[in-house]
């Protein structure tokens, strides 16, 4: 049997897990920064509305 | 007074810190280029002494060097869990917000980690054994460790109020970590019950040219999971603090927008 | 102390009582899973003999996580459980109290339901013995250490459905020990280490385990 493709299956396998990992987090920032800045104008502009 | 030498101690000052989201978030975030770095550099060695330099097993031929990803894996699955029991018990007790978040960050690491090991073992299997699972007692209890993060994670989330949430979670993290060795030990005499024998997926002794790079990628794990979690525990800050001034100002810096 | 316990176990099995149809919801279903064993499987004796005290102890497992749900939540709901907190009684009493009003109602019935799972599983005879033993022993277990678990998921709206998920890794060891033990009777083997284990595990969790439920609990009320 060859073993190659269990082996680069393998390493692929973690590969994907690890980066997936790696990544996701990444993602979550920007959206977290987008919601920040969001809620940030929509405060200054009630804010500026209000004054 | 005692209080203010406490205020003084640098130790307890910098605990102290730590515990505020706003510093935390500036502090750790200067050691996450570094500790990527040092993962790229072991990973990169310890792979290359692995699948390049170490010769090929007398028994299990080339197949062996899936142990190079497949153990620290498993190490890492073992290790995060503990870790994250220990957190989620200071952060129970203490209640810290900051452990609280890092352990709740430690889970999906970890069960990523379970999921490696587990999809590598079986891969391992394969030409070694012939099939691609096999209920040995290391399968078998990482498969029941994956269940007891994908428990941790579950629970997690299904509360509505992140702080409740990670107290419940940390509390079934620390009855999971009683009952770890337990489970551990009853899966590997469970095995040795309905096998007879036990299956070492080593084999014999290790030679040294082979276990260097092994211990240069478990060392290599240990950074990844560090950057990760810092990266995913900063975020969730960002996250849970979406109306505090800290992350506002964060943003903006982040941006250079929104000054006014 | 020993009255407060008292008068809860007394107050939990009247309640029980009163709803008697419920108390058979555990029972049936204990009979359905296991019934469902040949049925999927095919009735060849000497493969049910086999496999019985896997099929019968998974069922308990089973069919105890199912019963489980009730144990805190009517308490829950009306408001009654953080009176009990807040009483000044040692919460660690009264969740050992509830406890062992449970498994009267619902891990007894298992023991004495084992003999009839045995004839329909074709368990060898010589092993019922210890079959109902390891039952007896181990099912104060899975109540005890399930516990826990319903008190973790208390508040959430489909908190049996993660129950399960949460509670049935902690339950492997008592699962691997029991079935050990009686299939070692049928193999001839010494089985008394096992229920020596059981005995252990049930010592350790009826000391350990209430501490763990009522912190839980605890979390949950807040």
């Amino acid at each position: 049997m060859n073993h190659a493709p269990f082996i680069w299956g393998s390493y692929a396998i973690a590969t994907i897990v690890l980066l997936w990992t790696a990544v996701a987090p990444l993602i979550s920032k920007k959206t977290a920064f987008k919601n920040i800045r969001t809620f940030n104008r929509a405060r200054n502009q009630s804010r500026d509305a209000n004054s | 007074m005692k209080t203010d030498k406490a205020r003084k101690n640098p130790l307890v000052m910098f605990i102290h810190k730590l515990g505020s989201p706003p510093w935390f978030y500036g502090f750790t975030g200067k050691f996450i280029p570094w500790l990527w770095a040092v993962f790229a550099v072991l990973t990169i060695w310890g792979l290359y002494l692995g699948l390049f330099k170490a010769p090929p097993d007398y028994l299990q031929g080339e197949s062996y060097r899936i142990m190079y990803i497949h153990v620290p894996a498993a190490w890492m699955s073992m290790m995060i869990y503990v870790l994250m029991a220990i957190m989620g018990f200071i952060a129970l007790i203490w209640r810290i917000r900051t452990m609280e978040i890092m352990a709740m960050n430690s889970a999906p690491i970890g069960a990523a980690f379970t999921l490696i090991a587990l999809a590598t073992g079986s891969l391992w299997g394969r030409p070694t054994w012939g099939t691609y699972w096999v209920w040995d007692a290391r399968l078998t209890s990482e498969l029941v460790l994956l269940f007891l993060y994908l428990g941790v994670i579950g629970l997690y989330k299904a509360m509505d109020e992140p702080r409740k949430a990670a107290r419940a979670a940390s509390l079934l993290a620390m009855v999971g970590l009683v009952n770890l060795p337990i489970i551990h030990f009853s899966v590997k005499w469970w095995n040795t019950l309905h096998q007879g024998s036990s299956i070492s997926l080593t084999g014999s002794k290790i030679d040294p040219s082979m276990l260097w790079p092994l211990l240069i990628m478990a060392v290599a794990m240990k950074f990844y999971y560090a950057a990760n979690l810092i990266t995913r525990s900063r975020v969730t800050l960002l996250e849970q603090d979406l109306r505090k001034s800290w992350t506002r100002t964060v943003a903006e810096d982040a941006t250079g927008e929104l000054k006014s | 102390m020993p009255a407060a316990f008292l008068a809860l176990l007394r107050r939990d099995l009247l309640l029980a009582f009163r709803r008697r149809t419920e108390l058979l919801f555990p029972v049936a279903f204990l009979l359905v899973v296991v019934s469902l064993f040949p049925l999927g499987i095919g009735p060849g004796p000497a493969l049910l003999a086999r496999i019985a005290p896997g099929v019968i102890w998974i069922a308990a497992l089973l069919a105890t996580v199912i019963s489980l749900d009730g144990l805190f939540r009517s308490d829950f709901e009306d408001g009654t459980l953080e009176q009990f907190i807040l009483s000044g009684h040692p919460l660690t009493l009264i969740v050992l109290a509830k406890i062992v009003a449970h498994w009267l109602v619902a891990g007894l019935p298992l023991v004495l339901l084992s003999p009839l799972l045995a004839i329909w599983m074709n368990l060898p005879m010589e092993s019922l013995g210890v079959m109902i033993l390891t039952l007896l022993l181990g099912t104060p277990i899975l109540s005890l250490i399930g516990s826990i678990g319903v008190g973790l998921t208390l508040s959430l709206k489909r908190g049996g459905q993660l129950l399960s998920l949460l509670v049935f890794p902690l339950y492997v060891p008592v699962l691997i020990v029991a079935t050990a033990a009686v299939m070692a009777v049928s193999d001839g083997l010494p089985y008394g280490a096992f229920l020596g284990l059981l005995t252990a595990g049930l010592v350790t969790c009826v000391t350990l385990a209430p501490f763990a439920s009522a912190a839980a609990l605890k979390i949950s009320v807040s």
